[in-house]
């Protein structure tokens, strides 16, 4: 095997052990385990309903698992004081599907955000930072314009900038590029790795979008149904014989999906 | 098929839930107010004038009218009514003892609540579905300190204000109809007016408007936080908090009146 970045002896900045949690009465993860090496780009992948989304609302500590626990720069998020996690959230950027930019705020604004509320720098210079972010994904020139004002692609740029202004170690995004066109997807996805080599962020993502995958992932987790069915290079999923992968992979729906007795029940339930 | 019963456990059990839910969220927004600073995490002063203007200043007119309107009715009520007996000049007693113990903390309050509860509930359950809450909890900002603690303050500030504005608004009213159909001048009755209040009648309307716009913020800003369901889920979400917050000024305004004058 080609020795990777991930090799070096290092402790991983993200470590996920066990994670169980439901939804009323539906378990949606079942014992997910993964772990995120520094400088590495992760990419969870997995079709809509397998947990995905549910995976990153626990490892960003935004809901409390029913078991297992999440490891963040080597701290329990669920287990951590206020204050501590208050620290940690300086170290973690986070980017929404949505964008979740805060709509009553500028675009400017909404990069400031983070500053304002963790350093004391004073407005001029918060407005310098906030301003070199935005040229990092070209958004420079549309500072003063409102998040309703913006299209899809420039909003998911814009959370990107809010998401790296503080320089965080860790970096995790939802779904960058879904409901974008495929050459702003790709230029998105390339902003994603220039970030990486140029400040050498760990990076989580979330998607399902294949061709962003092969052009960002250093591993890929594939997540089903609540379970991890695999863990490796793009490489190894590719060639990997379980046919839950490669239905995911040529976008072919599963064989025996449906398990029909559940699905009688199902249908006939009052 | 749950059975009854087990309905009814249900029901109670998230009706005692909901107020618990209330009272923390209370204590959440007035510890990060009496703390905030000394972690570094304040109240911004900024957010809560901004608050104050939003549910007190920009409904001075509206709250003018309405409590100006009302000292009319009462002093139409109050001199046709009490014609028979001779009695028209006691009215004066009578709106200003009206207008500063209900009528003035009560419209108040219920305007409040259409205009501010629901405005309350809409931003914040729009910040839910967007996931702005979850964006602000991750960049490490606490949505109860940042949101929903000035929301309470400013409307702890601007209902009690415009109580008193409503006073004033209100005995005004009750004067100009007076100065003309019992020719009595606007001077006059304002004398009278304050001759007849004492400190205790503002008091009472007072202490009143601040349970209400305690009421009206915890159940905005509560529901807010509770929004799911997206743009439908924001809708009924607005329209629960306005009807629940009117009713409870209703029931906790008979509640003061029961406890304060008998």
């Amino acid at each position: 095997m080609e020795p990777t970045r991930q090799q070096t002896v290092a402790e991983p900045v993200v470590e996920v052990k066990d994670l169980e949690t439901r939804y009323g009465d539906h378990k949606v993860l079942r014992g997910v385990s993964l772990s995120l090496m520094p400088g590495e780009i992760m990419v969870i992948m997995g079709g809509s309903g397998s947990g995905k989304s549910t995976l990153l609302r626990y490892v960003l500590g935004l809901s409390r698992p029913e078991s297992g626990c999440v490891r963040v720069l080597g701290k329990d998020v669920n287990r951590i004081s206020g204050r501590a996690l208050h620290e940690l959230r300086r170290n973690m950027g986070v980017a929404f599907q949505g964008g979740a930019l805060f709509s009553s705020m500028t675009v400017l604004e909404n990069v400031m955000f983070p500053l304002k509320e963790h350093t004391h720098l004073d407005r001029r210079t918060m407005a310098i930072m906030a301003r070199l972010k935005l040229e990092l994904v070209n958004l420079s020139g549309h500072e003063h314009r409102y998040p309703a004002a913006l299209s899809g692609g420039m909003v998911k740029r814009a959370a990107l900038a809010r998401a790296v202004v503080m320089d965080p170690r860790l970096l995790f995004f939802d779904e960058p590029t879904a409901g974008l066109d495929p050459v702003v997807a790709a230029e998105l996805d390339e902003l994603i790795v220039r970030l990486r080599d140029s400040m050498n962020i760990s990076i989580l993502i979330v998607t399902h979008d294949l061709d962003s995958v092969a052009r960002i992932a250093d591993r890929v987790t594939v997540l089903d149904e609540g379970r991890i069915i695999m863990i490796g290079t793009l490489d190894e999923v590719r060639n990997s014989p379980n046919e839950r992968v490669q239905g995911l992979l040529s976008r072919t729906p599963g064989e025996g999906r449906v398990d029909e007795e559940a699905y009688l029940r199902q249908l006939t339930r009052d | 098929m749950t059975g009854w019963a087990a309905r009814l456990g249900e029901r109670t059990f998230a009706f005692f839930s909901e107020i618990g839910y209330h009272f923390t969220l209370a204590a959440e927004a007035f510890w990060w107010t009496a703390v905030g600073g000394f972690v570094k995490q304040p109240v911004r002063l900024s957010l809560i004038i901004a608050e104050t203007m939003r549910v007190g200043v920009l409904a001075i007119p509206i709250a003018a009218v309405l409590c100006l309107a009302v000292g009319v009715m009462l002093a139409i009520q109050g001199i046709e009514n009490l014609r028979p007996y001779g009695a028209e000049d006691q009215v004066v007693t009578g709106i200003a003892l009206a207008i500063t113990r209900e009528f003035s903390p009560l419209i108040v309050s219920i305007l409040v609540a259409g205009r501010s509860a629901s405005a309350m509930t809409a931003r914040i359950g729009t910040m839910m579905e967007s996931q702005e809450i979850d964006a602000m909890r991750v960049i490490g900002v606490n949505p109860v300190r940042y949101l929903a603690a000035p929301m309470i303050l400013g409307t702890l500030l601007a209902v009690p204000a415009l109580t008193v504005l409503g006073d004033v608004a209100g005995v005004l009213g009750g004067g100009l109809y007076a100065s003309v159909e019992l020719h009595i001048s606007l001077g006059a009755w304002i004398d009278e007016s304050l001759r007849v209040l004492v400190v205790d009648d503002i008091r009472q309307g007072l202490i009143k408007s601040f349970v209400f716009a305690l009421i009206i913020a915890l159940v905005g800003v509560g529901n807010g936080f509770q929004v799911s369901g997206g743009a439908e889920g924001v809708g009924r979400s607005t329209t629960r908090s306005v009807v629940i917050s009117i009713s409870l000024i209703v029931l906790a305004d008979m509640a003061f009146t029961w406890f304060l004058n008998r």
